[in-house]
């Protein structure tokens, strides 16, 4: 099992967001979360990719080992990635020069040389013409004067040139047009591998038109209510979730 | 009595002479010296050059920066020039270097020379004080229509090992019309004592300086400075501003505008670490019509560091078409960093474009969480947004050599004030 989630409860300022998740993801297979509003999916991306400021109890495992207690930038060597919903700016950090720090952080990790300037160079262009990043953007700053589309796809860029072992992407398809999200997803498919699984979090059935997701879960009120295959994702967005609170009732 | 001998040399300087007795030096109660203030300012002795330490052949006062072989170079050490670790512009360059009191003992005569006028109308009481002292330095000297072909470099080495003790230190640079002159300096030294230097800058009709100035002051050290600049129509001064360190400095820029056309620009990069007291102020006097300034500031401060900041520009109802700008901005490594700005317009002419800003603040810590969820360290991460917030000052350094070392400085620099804070 590449991610195993057990039990997992946080909370901040003695308010419970998330109630005990179980979840475990094979290696190499795509995981959708939906649920509505306030439910706790950035809750959960955001504690696997290791944001402070929770009371947290359970387990996250990666591999095999706990990670809970590893800082975040252990835990992003070790091959977790958090596309972000809202990737942030950072004024004055040339987009490359900060990858390339980032990407022989996770290379020293796994024993593996350091990338030199031309290597590294030519890796960047690959990867950038795969989720169609222009050369000029990646001259700049780190999403500084990035449009709302560019900030996804650079997002994507970076999980590609990071090549993780495990890929969070929170709502990456939330304020992209129609050919923007073609972009993404098509760069996030060519990233479909074996050896890497991804759990993609959304509010829409739309994306998981483009990435098809080996399974689906409901996030509703901090706990997993339902899984399924991708058809339970075509139901939600049928029925909605009250469906699914009916359904609850009823077992219950 | 020093000041009467100098008032026969200078008749203008008894005004200073007379002050000096009068006054006392400006505490907190003066708006201008509010944050920073040197209260026992009289109880400090003189110390001057011939008594203190010129060092000799082997002293390793040699530049340690890998300057291009193209640089002319000055070392001045406790206030003498020091030649045999200079290499002076050649007579034919068209550019003179001199101690100014062979310089003025020489040209007394001539009508218009530039020395003690702006100190007297512009100086603030410790320039004054400074002038009466018959303090020696440098005079430069730039022919008109040179240009110059070399950059120059001064390295003061100031030693002043006592505390309370002083080193008074008077500097003119003198740009003819059209010419033009880069001119960087690096100030640095040891011991506890204070250096105080007034410059006297004159910019001739057309002439352009770019005038860097990197002090690196050891944190024992206190320095008072400052440097007055006149321009003349169409002329162009800029500044480059880089201080690394010292106890207790204030940097003083004042800078008029006297004829037409004339443009500044004033850049500076303030680095405080811990009981270091770091403050620049600036006066931008537009009293000219149609002409520009701009204004660029940044502190980065340490742990228990402080900066202070206060830029002024002035405007005066002639100065019509005026486009200034200025901006400071504060960036605290730690909870007990301390910054002081104040931004200060005073505009008497009503068709000018004058904007400013100011901000102060610690790094943003989603910043730092997002570059660490890529795989980056803490530290990693802030050097990296402290470094971004620096760097493109730091660039705009014109001598390419001065900036790669300066640019390496700053970042040791930031190790070293990280590692302070932590």
């Amino acid at each position: 099992m590449l991610l195993e989630i057990e039990n997992l409860r946080a909370s901040i300022e003695g308010k419970e967001i998330l109630k005990g998740i179980n979840l475990n993801i094979p290696s190499g297979e795509v995981h959708a979360i939906m649920g509505p509003n306030g439910s706790g999916k950035s809750t959960l991306s955001s504690i696997i990719a290791g944001k402070d400021g929770y009371d947290i109890s359970g387990s996250i495992r990666l591999d095999g080992q706990e990670i809970l207690d590893w800082e975040p930038e252990i835990r992003s060597r070790a091959g977790i990635f958090l596309a972000f919903q809202y990737p942030v700016e950072l004024p004055g950090v040339g987009l490359s020069s900060f990858l390339r720090a980032c990407v022989n952080e996770r290379r020293k990790y796994l024993g593996e040389p350091e990338l030199d300037a031309s290597a590294f160079l030519a890796l960047m262009r690959e990867k950038a013409a795969m989720v169609e990043l222009s050369q000029e953007l990646i001259r700049r700053p780190v999403n500084q004067g990035f449009s709302g589309g560019e900030k996804k796809r650079n997002e994507i860029f970076q999980m590609a040139m990071l090549e993780p072992r495990m890929a969070i992407l929170d709502e990456t398809d939330s304020g992209l047009d129609i050919d923007a999200l073609r972009i993404v997803a098509e760069g996030v498919n060519k990233l479909r591998h074996a050896q890497r699984s991804m759990l993609v979090i959304t509010h829409y059935q739309r994306l998981l038109e483009y990435i098809i997701p080996d399974r689906v879960h409901v996030l509703m009120d901090g706990a997993i209510v339902m899984s399924g295959d991708r058809t339970l994702a075509l139901t939600l967005e049928e029925k909605g979730y009250d469906w699914i609170r009916a359904e609850q009732e009823v077992s219950s | 009595m020093r000041s009467t001998e100098m008032m026969t040399k200078f008749p203008h300087l008894g005004q200073a002479s007379d002050k000096h007795l009068t006054h006392e030096p400006p505490d907190f109660r003066h708006e201008d010296w509010k944050y920073t203030h040197f209260p026992q300012f009289q109880q400090y002795t003189i110390q001057l050059p011939s008594a203190l330490s010129q060092g000799d052949r082997t002293s390793n006062s040699v530049p340690t920066i890998p300057l291009e072989d193209d640089t002319w170079i000055v070392v001045v050490k406790n206030g003498v020039i020091q030649p045999h670790l200079s290499q002076l512009p050649d007579p034919s360059s068209g550019i003179s270097i001199r101690s100014l009191t062979e310089a003025d003992v020489q040209h007394s005569e001539e009508p218009g020379l530039p020395f003690g006028a702006l100190a007297m109308k512009h100086g603030h009481y410790f320039s004054q004080w400074a002038m009466a002292q018959h303090a020696a330095g440098l005079f430069i000297d730039v022919k008109k229509d040179v240009v110059a072909q070399k950059p120059l470099l001064i390295q003061t080495i100031n030693e002043i090992t006592e505390a309370k003790q002083v080193l008074p230190c008077h500097h003119v640079v003198r740009l003819a019309p059209h010419s033009s002159l880069t001119l960087s300096e690096i100030l640095e030294g040891d011991g506890a004592g204070m250096s105080l230097a007034v410059y006297e800058i004159h910019v001739g009709i057309g002439a352009n300086l770019k005038h860097n100035q990197l002090q690196l002051w050891a944190n024992s050290q206190e320095c008072i400075q400052q440097v007055l600049v006149a321009q003349e129509r169409e002329s162009q001064y800029a500044h480059f501003a880089y201080c690394s360190g010292g106890k207790k400095v204030r940097n003083q820029l004042t800078v008029s505008q006297e004829g037409q056309m004339a443009h500044t620009e004033l850049t500076g990069l303030v680095l405080p670490g811990r009981n270091e007291h770091l403050d620049n102020q600036t006066l931008m006097r537009h009293i000219s019509p149609n002409c520009s300034s701009r204004q660029r500031y940044r502190s980065l401060i340490g742990h228990e560091g402080t900066s202070v900041f206060n830029g002024k520009v002035y405007v005066d109802p002639d100065a019509q078409k005026t486009d200034a700008y200025q901006h400071h901005a504060s960036l605290l490594m730690h909870e007990s960093a301390v910054s002081n700005a104040k931004p200060e317009l005073e505009i008497y002419a009503d068709d000018v474009k004058c904007s400013h800003g100011a901000t102060t603040g610690m790094l943003d810590a989603g910043e730092v969480h997002y570059m660490r969820s890529r795989g980056l360290s803490e530290i990693q991460a802030r050097l990296m947004l402290q470094e971004a917030f620096v760097r493109d000052l730091l660039e705009s350094l014109p001598v390419e050599s001065l900036r790669s070392w300066c640019i390496n400085h700053c970042v040791e620099r930031l190790h070293d004030l990280n590692r302070l804070t932590d």
